[in-house]
């Protein structure tokens, strides 16, 4: 399940995005674009993770003395 | 419904699409074989992480600055088969990102290495480091590499300015080196600091070979099929042109 849910909503975004793409379905293209706009909040997110390894590691080797 | 000048790209994806998933349950189902070659970067990643295991070295790898493309996820694969080789070994990993947006893909390709090998203990946090962009990135390597000397050094994925610097680095400090990218502007200087080099599409069919899983394999022969299509249009193209037709342009514009 925690393999699957991610692919599964991966893959429906995905096709939602690809389809958009190729038919003028003004209801498909407002979806795919807050799905575009998610994108931008989640890799957001990715960049706190980010900092926060950053901060992790370099916190240990300021506290381990190491260089 | 449909969008002008789309029409003849939709109906690329549909037909592709479907051949890929044919192949793939062909190919799974045992029908069909796709030999893919092996080359001896393969042999050579192998021989990197023994090298290190036998050194008592950690393994480097990064996927250097580029955007997150389709190289990157071939990159991904490289690294999940790289990671194995290290968790086998006890090998220590270190992984740098340019983009944060790869940090929990690594990580969890990383976790998941040391966890099949039932060694979750030995894998550190530290294992996966994000360095941010640009020349940040670059001297963060170069941190890296010299207060950690690693005995092999992998630099596969797009990579642009720090494609000289990295492996340079790597060489000073004797670490056996695989590059690869599909940016065609770097692959020289890969191919001249690197012991081995994936060039270009190599990156997408070493992925599809280390994994093993049907879908990837016969997504790179159907690209192959695609490949040889696009170039039998372009030439059909120029010769109808020449003799005044635009029946080809016409076809791609729909």
């Amino acid at each position: 399940m925690k393999t699957e849910l991610p692919v599964l909503v991966a893959f429906i975004v995905g096709t939602i995005i690809v389809v958009s793409y190729f038919l003028n379905v003004p209801t498909l293209q407002v979806t795919a674009e807050a799905f575009i706009n998610w994108a931008v909040i989640l890799s957001g997110f990715a960049l706190g993770l980010g900092v926060i390894n950053l901060l992790q590691v370099h916190s240990k080797n300021i506290a381990t003395g190491s260089s | 419904m449909l969008i002008e000048g789309r029409v003849f790209t939709l109906v690329l994806v549909i037909v592709f699409t479907a051949a890929i998933l044919y192949l793939a349950r062909e190919l799974d189902s045992g029908k069909r074989e796709v030999a893919l070659a092996r080359t001896l970067v393969f042999d050579a990643m192998d021989e990197a992480v023994g090298r290190a295991a036998e050194m008592g070295r950690p393994v480097h790898y990064t996927f250097g600055t580029g955007e997150m493309d389709a190289s990157v996820f071939a990159s991904f694969k490289i690294l999940g088969y790289v990671v194995s080789k290290c968790a086998k070994m006890d090998v220590g990993m270190i992984v740098t990102l340019a983009w944060a947006e790869e940090f929990p893909m690594a990580e969890e390709i990383v976790k998941n290495a040391w966890r099949n090998e039932g060694k979750t203990d030995k894998c550190r946090p530290d294992f996966v480091r994000y360095l941010s962009r640009s020349f940040s990135y670059t001297t963060g390597i170069f941190a890296v590499m010299v207060r950690e000397r690693p005995a092999a050094n992998f630099a596969i994925g797009p990579f642009y300015n720090e494609s000289l610097l990295i492996p340079t680095a790597g060489r000073r400090v004797g670490a056996m080196q695989i590059g690869g990218t599909a940016v065609t502007i770097q692959v020289p200087f890969l191919v001249a600091t690197c012991d081995y080099a994936l060039i270009g599409e190599e990156m997408m069919v070493a992925g599809a070979y280390l994994s093993g899983t049907p879908l990837e394999i016969a997504s790179v022969a159907v690209q192959d099929v695609a490949k040889c299509g696009a170039i039998i249009l372009c030439i059909l193209g120029c010769l109808l042109n020449l003799f005044g037709s635009q029946a080809i342009s016409n076809l791609l514009s729909l």
